[in-house]
């Protein structure tokens, strides 16, 4: 014979059950996608700092004819995943570049580059998908950009 | 959901229901676990080819290249290098945290032992040279008969990460 207090108990165990399972798979499903998308994040961080530099660096040609006028303009990659923007600060100096990311993720990424101060002339702090403007500072000569 | 002659429920559909998805499950975090493995194992590789493609570019468009004067104008030739002022590794934009090694030309930075394991980013080249500035005529003079001015050099440009 089956009585209606056993049906209900088991019926309680097999909710509890799927409570907690969906719990757990969403969490584990949660962690996963997180993690997929901060190695999708790193893939981007580190072009923006290899295509920011690449940029930089070939202002060098123009730099060396001291008779070139010349004004060049140069969007920085944005970090994007599945189609959310993801906001980061780029910190220069003569002698790196500091990617902060600070949303979902929290981190930061160090580069190494050369940018001289003798050539260049750079804002400390850009942030990705900005533009920004190089020309020739006829006050020093120097590479400006911001 | 019913139940059996002994009382318990029979819930094949749940059951099947819940294979479905730890299966489901499996199946994306072998996906996720390839693609970050592939993400971290390339990243490095690709940077470096970035790197060394850079120098190589900046090699052939460096500030020290031979130029060409004449009265009113002067202007660097590409693919050119006046011997005379050499490279340095800051230049041709090689990062502090990367080694390299250049034969064919002094790159001051650039003498670093060739380690026989690793990724190495490896060019080899062939460059214009020359020992001073060249005049407009001189040029035009090279580039229809030649000229002892200009000869030229080949080498191989390598790059790798450092410790």
């Amino acid at each position: 014979m089956v009585k209606k207090g056993q049906v209900s108990i088991e019926l309680l165990l097999v909710l509890l059950f799927l409570i907690a399972f969906i719990y757990v798979y969403n969490t584990l499903a949660e962690q996963t996608v997180y993690s997929l998308e901060l190695a999708k994040v790193k893939e981007q961080t580190s072009d923006v700092y290899l295509s920011l530099n690449e940029f930089l660096q070939f202002q060098r040609s123009v730099f060396a004819d001291s008779n070139v006028k010349y004004t060049s303009k140069y969007k920085i990659p944005e970090i994007n995943v599945a189609s959310k923007k993801v906001p980061c600060k780029i910190s220069l100096s003569d002698t790196n570049m500091v990617i902060d990311i600070n949303s979902t993720w929290i981190f930061f990424e160090a580069f190494n580059l050369s940018l001289p101060t003798t050539i260049y002339e750079l804002s400390s702090e850009f942030s990705c998908g900005q533009e920004i403007t190089c020309f020739k500072n006829p006050a020093n000569n120097k590479i400006k950009c911001n | 959901m019913r139940l059996n002659n002994k009382g318990q429920m029979v819930v094949l559909d749940v059951l099947f229901a819940i294979t479905i998805m730890i299966l489901a499950f499996l199946l994306l975090f072998k996906f996720s676990e390839t693609e970050i493995y592939r993400s971290n194992s390339q990243r490095p590789i690709d940077k470096l080819n970035r790197v060394g493609d850079l120098s190589y570019s900046l090699l052939f468009n460096s500030p020290n290249a031979c130029l060409v004067t004449d009265l009113q104008n002067k202007f660097y030739l590409s693919g050119t290098i006046n011997t005379t002022n050499p490279l340095t590794k800051e230049m041709l934009a090689i990062p502090s945290d990367y080694n390299c090694n250049v034969t064919g030309l002094t790159v001051t930075g650039c003498s670093s032992v060739v380690p026989t394991t690793g990724d190495i980013y490896v060019r080899n080249f062939k460059i214009a040279t020359c020992t001073a500035d060249l005049s407009k005529q001189k040029y035009l003079d090279c580039i229809e008969s030649g000229c002892s001015e200009i000869s030229s050099a080949s080498g191989t440009l390598r790059i790798w990460k450092g410790n």
